[in-house]
């Protein structure tokens, strides 16, 4: 059972790695909270599926289309929002609230176009299963973990690597500098919001392939522990979300498995909170100096 | 000039609290108006043929209209509004429904039952989609002595709140029980593992059902619940589950948390008889699943329309009429919830005719409801405690599809 | 022109507040209708507890997710010992509020030291632990069952069992703690909190003890909220976990940023607001919270500091009084 209960705990790990990566680039660059990455998500995924059936073409080439305007939902939540707020130098709790009406626009407005019903998603990856040791595998866990793996270095060789990603890093840092220093600090949140929406939509319908199943609500479900996985891994550090993400996937299985079902996402939080006792800056974050 | 400036600066801002006091009054005054007119309105009611003389002719629901429960608040409005339609055109009367939003969340629902007391054209209040928020209005009508009919609360302790609350669904005190009994006659006394939601349906059920079950002769081997709405793994419980070897698996849960569990038991190649709850009696549960979990078996309390079961099964005159009047209004298969609230909207207005519109002999005419030929059930009525009571049904999936259990 | 109006505010401050509290009191005789008390004591209840959120944001700048935990705590100690052990009201209601209070300590002594965004998140899964706790622990708090036939407040023999009566219950409560807010924001210690918030480490360096005065910020918030849970359970007299969930705490919230942050006034507003809000929109039944969420966005993008975030009484005040002295020196 033990193994079985490890692969389990990887499988739901790695689905919050996969949301939370996203949300923690937005989280570093611009220290927002963003609680409509959920509705992304949920949004990327109902996009897919909307598209799929109404053209009933190809699942793939749904799912791209749906990629590009999830991404161009991201733009449009910072364009028509955020942006005018930071224009007003409004203050941080300003766009946390924007985030939060904005995810309520979303996923009501879903929710008035589909009905709140579970709706069945198409399986693409139906390649079946294989046990270890007694364990039962799938192979759809498998390609989310790794889809989760390769986003991981994907992004973190845009974000460390790239000239992109050093204004993205450079603006986390110091936005007024960033400007001085000659970068459009617009486009650059703007493009952090892109791959956000991006990944929020891949991340949607690969959790909606494994599961065959999307809801207004799925946004939300994963919300908490998509903060809890970046907090534990360290704010904006990718790496960070992605092994956060796995920690409280596989606690929350243990704690399942072992000790009480009913108290399993009580007994995860616990933990996080644990650890920030030892470790106020998550596990890979780096130590906060006070700036005077 | 400075001076005259502030005068109407403060005389404006007294003005705005005045009219913020007032618009939030204006909807009060518009609820207690008819009180005042009230001899003008009835008489307007009796000329047009309704069939009451104290100018109540108003059923007022509260239902989830929004939020993740707006799905079933849905089917209930549709179902309730059907009922009173042809109501009306049957027996020549104008009864009126009004539906208000509670969004599933019982600080709301206590406002709504606030202004619905205050409305004295209301003859019952009928909500809602969740026990908790039925629960939480209940002291609100009981205060005000006004009736309580709820189109879906099973919590145990709905009836006993006060003199006033009825239920168009059967009490979970039966339910499990009645399961349990069934699940014995057909398989045996077995070994069970409970999978239950943790709500108030899934706790009680439970207790009833392992009470009875044991109380058989069977044996409840493992307990496990999850909290619905932010579970959608349930692999860890089930790999537990299935440490221990059940030869039945019981879930409680919504149709797409059944769905979900039932399909992730097969993966995780737990291999016993599975069962499931009435809830999930869906096209959205076939879809999801497919035929994946054929040979499960399902129990519930009010009967499926599903196009597929109607082919295997033939319904009575009153539920084929039921769902052909639905299907031809609303384009979709009545379920169980629209059922229900069908038969709480002819349930009370049946009263309304024979009785009136008092409130104490409506209740006393409700509590005597037997043999009700319902369209949520058979053999409805209300047991001594005022509690209901009706028989069961027994589903089988085969290839995909619901069918009744022979 | 909000500067102007604010200024006039200030100068007739006596005369509103007298005709506020007026107005307040006339409203149940005015409209006796129950409908309109329950969303006026409504208003009230959620009044005393944005007033008591608005202490720990805006006055204290700890962005705060989890209040609606110390809500049900209140709550559910209140519900617990009038049902299960039969304690009258008022000593349930003071423990509630200390429980509350212990809680905060509790949850405080680790999570105050955190940074900004990590204390946003842990207050937010905090209250996720709470909510799961009253699920599960059966035997306390009957799980999702609730807790029913809570009695209704009784103090020294006077039972609060009209609707009347309750809301008068609400607006005492209400009028002490606008008092206490009050006053406590015009103490040293209120002082030494406002310049933590506008830069700890500079407060620090000035000797003040940030951490200490913190804390006492943090209990007394979680008190406050939890005496209106308290009441909330009375009040309502059936209770189960789906009131206190984490959507209840981002409710409180936005009632606090919509009035204005650190705006005593503007907690105010923003109560009665949104309690009023969402009852108008009610007949808009599918697209309320469509409307309610455009409403919000809107709201931030022309006001982003609240309706009254930007506006400082105190200093209108102060400016005002140098203003007439030196008018009057003038003539002299």
């Amino acid at each position: 059972m033990f193994l079985q209960q490890l692969i389990n705990g990887i499988t739901i790990g790695s689905v919050y790695a996969l949301v939370s990566i996203g949300f923690t680039m937005v989280f570093g660059v611009l220290e927002l909270t963003n609680f409509a990455n959920g509705s992304l998500y949920m949004l990327g995924a109902y996009l897919s599926l909307m598209l799929y059936n109404a053209t009933g073409v190809n699942f793939f080439l749904a799912f791209f289309v749906s990629i590009l305007l999830t991404g161009g939902a991201g733009f449009l939540l910072d364009r028509l929002a955020l942006r005018r707020l930071r224009r007003k130098n409004a203050p941080k709790l300003t766009a946390l609230i924007t985030t939060l009406g904005m995810s309520m626009i979303f996923d009501n407005f879903i929710m008035l176009v589909f009905g709140s019903e579970t709706k069945s998603f198409p399986n693409q990856f139906n390649f079946g299963s294989f046990e270890i040791g007694g364990a039962v595998v799938s192979w759809v866990q498998i390609i989310i973990l790794l889809t989760a793996l390769i986003l991981m270095l994907l992004l973190s060789f845009v974000v460390y690597k790239t000239k992109v990603g050093k204004a993205m890093l450079c603006t986390a840092q110091n936005a007024e500098a960033a400007r001085l220093m000659g970068i459009n600090v617009n486009s650059v949140i703007a493009f952090t919001f892109i791959i956000s929406g991006v990944l929020a939509c891949i991340s949607g319908n690969l959790v909606g392939m494994y599961y065959q199943t999307v809801s207004v609500t799925m946004g939300a479900t994963v919300g908490m522990k998509t903060f809890a996985s970046a907090i534990l891994g360290g704010v904006g550090v990718l790496p960070g979300a992605m092994v956060g993400g796995l920690l409280v996937g596989i606690i929350e299985t243990f704690a399942a498995g072992y000790i009480s079902s009913g108290y399993r996402d009580a007994i995860a939080f616990l933990v996080l909170i644990v650890v920030l006792l030892f470790k106020p800056s998550g596990l890979f974050g780096s130590k906060q100096i006070n700036k005077v | 000039m400075k001076k005259n400036l502030m005068k109407l600066a403060g005389l404006l801002l007294a003005m705005t609290m005045m009219l913020g006091l007032a618009s939030c009054g204006q909807q009060g005054a518009q609820e207690s108006q008819p009180a005042s007119s009230n001899p003008a309105q009835t008489g307007s009611v009796e000329s047009a043929g309704g069939g009451n003389e104290s100018g109540k002719n108003k059923l007022a629901f509260f239902l989830p209209m929004t939020g993740d429960q707006m799905q079933y608040g849905e089917s209930l409005s549709r179902g309730a509004e059907l009922a009173l339609n042809q109501y009306n055109e049957a027996h020549g009367t104008n009864y009126v429904i009004e539906i208000n939003d509670d969004k599933g969340d019982p600080t709301e629902a206590v406002n709504v039952a606030n202004k619905i007391v205050a409305d004295s054209t209301v003859i019952a209040g009928m909500g809602s989609f969740s026990s908790s928020c039925a629960m939480a209005a209940a002291p609100v009508f009981e205060e005000a002595d006004l009736l309580l009919f709820s189109p879906n609360a099973s919590h145990t302790d709905f009836p006993s709140m006060g003199k006033n609350m009825f239920s168009a669904v059967m009490s979970q005190k039966y339910e499990g029980a009645e399961y349990a009994d069934a699940l014995i006659e057909r398989f045996g006394t077995q070994n069970v593992a409970l999978l239950y939601q943790n709500t108030d349906h899934g706790v009680i059920a439970t207790d009833v059902f392992t009470k009875e079950y044991e109380a058989q002769g069977g044996k409840v081997i493992s307990k496990e619940t999850f909290v619905p709405g932010q579970t959608t793994d349930f692999s860890p419980v089930l790999s537990k589950i299935k440490e221990q070897n059940p030869d039945l698996l019981y879930v409680n849960a919504s149709y797409s948390d059944c769905a979900q569990i039932l399909m992730q038991a097969k993966s995780l190649n737990i291999n016993c008889q599975y069962v499931c709850p009435g809830m999930a009696l869906t096209e959205e549960f076939l879809s999801v699943v497919g035929n994946s979990i054929d040979g499960t078996v399902v129990l519930s309390s009010v009967p499926a329309f599903l196009p597929s079961v109607l082919e295997t099964s033939k319904l009575d005159d009153a539920m084929q009429a039921f769902v052909d009047s639905y299907t031809a209004a609303y384009d979709e298969v009545p379920d169980g919830f629209a059922a229900s609230a069908y038969d709480a909207v002819n349930i009370v207005l049946d009263a309304c005719e024979k009785v009136g519109t008092d409130t104490p002999a409506l209740r006393e005419e409700i509590a005597k409801l037997r043999d009700f030929p319902g369209v949520s059930g058979y053999d409805m009525q209300f047991n001594e405690n005022k509690e209901m009571v009706k028989g069961i049904y027994m589903f089988d999936i085969e290839n995909g599809q619901f069918v009744v259990a022979k | 022109m909000l500067e102007k109006l604010a200024q006039k505010m200030v100068k007739y401050r006596i005369p509103l507040i007298a005709l506020a509290l007026a107005c307040a009191v006339l409203l149940p005789f005015l409209f006796p209708d129950k409908y309109v008390i329950r969303i006026g004591t409504l208003s009230l209840l959620f009044i005393m507890i944005t007033l008591s959120l608005n202490l720990m944001v805006g006055f204290l700048g700890q962005m705060s997710f989890g209040h609606a935990a110390f809500y049900g705590i209140g709550a559910y100690t209140a519900a617990i010992l009038t049902t299960t052990y039969q304690v009258p009201f008022l000593v349930a209601f003071i423990l509630s509020g200390v429980m509350a209070g212990l809680f905060g300590l509790l949850l405080g002594l680790p999570v105050l030291k955190l940074k900004g965004y990590y204390f946003t998140i842990i207050t937010m899964v905090f209250c996720e632990i709470i909510r799961v706790v009253e699920l599960n622990w059966m035997s306390l708090t009957r799980g999702p069952l609730g807790i029913m036939a809570i009695p209704k407040p009784e103090i020294f023999g006077f039972l609060f069992d009209s609707p009347q009566r309750l809301y008068f219950f609400a607006l005492v409560m209400v009028i002490l703690s606008t008092l206490v807010v009050h006053n406590l924001m015009n103490s040293r210690i209120g002082y030494a909190i406002l310049s933590i918030r506008d830069d700890e480490l500079a407060a620090e360096a000035m000797g003040i003890p940030v951490f200490r005065f913190k804390m006492v910020i943090f209990i007394i918030s979680s008190m406050m909220v939890g005496l209106a849970g308290a009441f909330y359970a009375a009040y309502t007299s059936y209770i189960d976990p789906s009131s206190f969930a984490a959507s209840q705490s981002n409710n409180m919230l936005v009632m606090v940023i919509f009035g204005g942050l650190g705006n005593v006034v503007g907690s105010f507003i923003g109560a009665i607001v949104l309690t009023v809000l969402p009852e108008l929109l009610r007949s808009l039944a599918q697209y309320r919270q469509l409307i309610y969420g455009v409403l919000l966005v809107v709201l931030m993008m022309v006001k982003p500091q609240g309706l009254l975030g930007d506006i400082n009484f105190k200093y209108i005040r102060q400016r005002m009084e140098r203003k007439d002295s030196t008018t009057e020196e003038r003539e002299k």
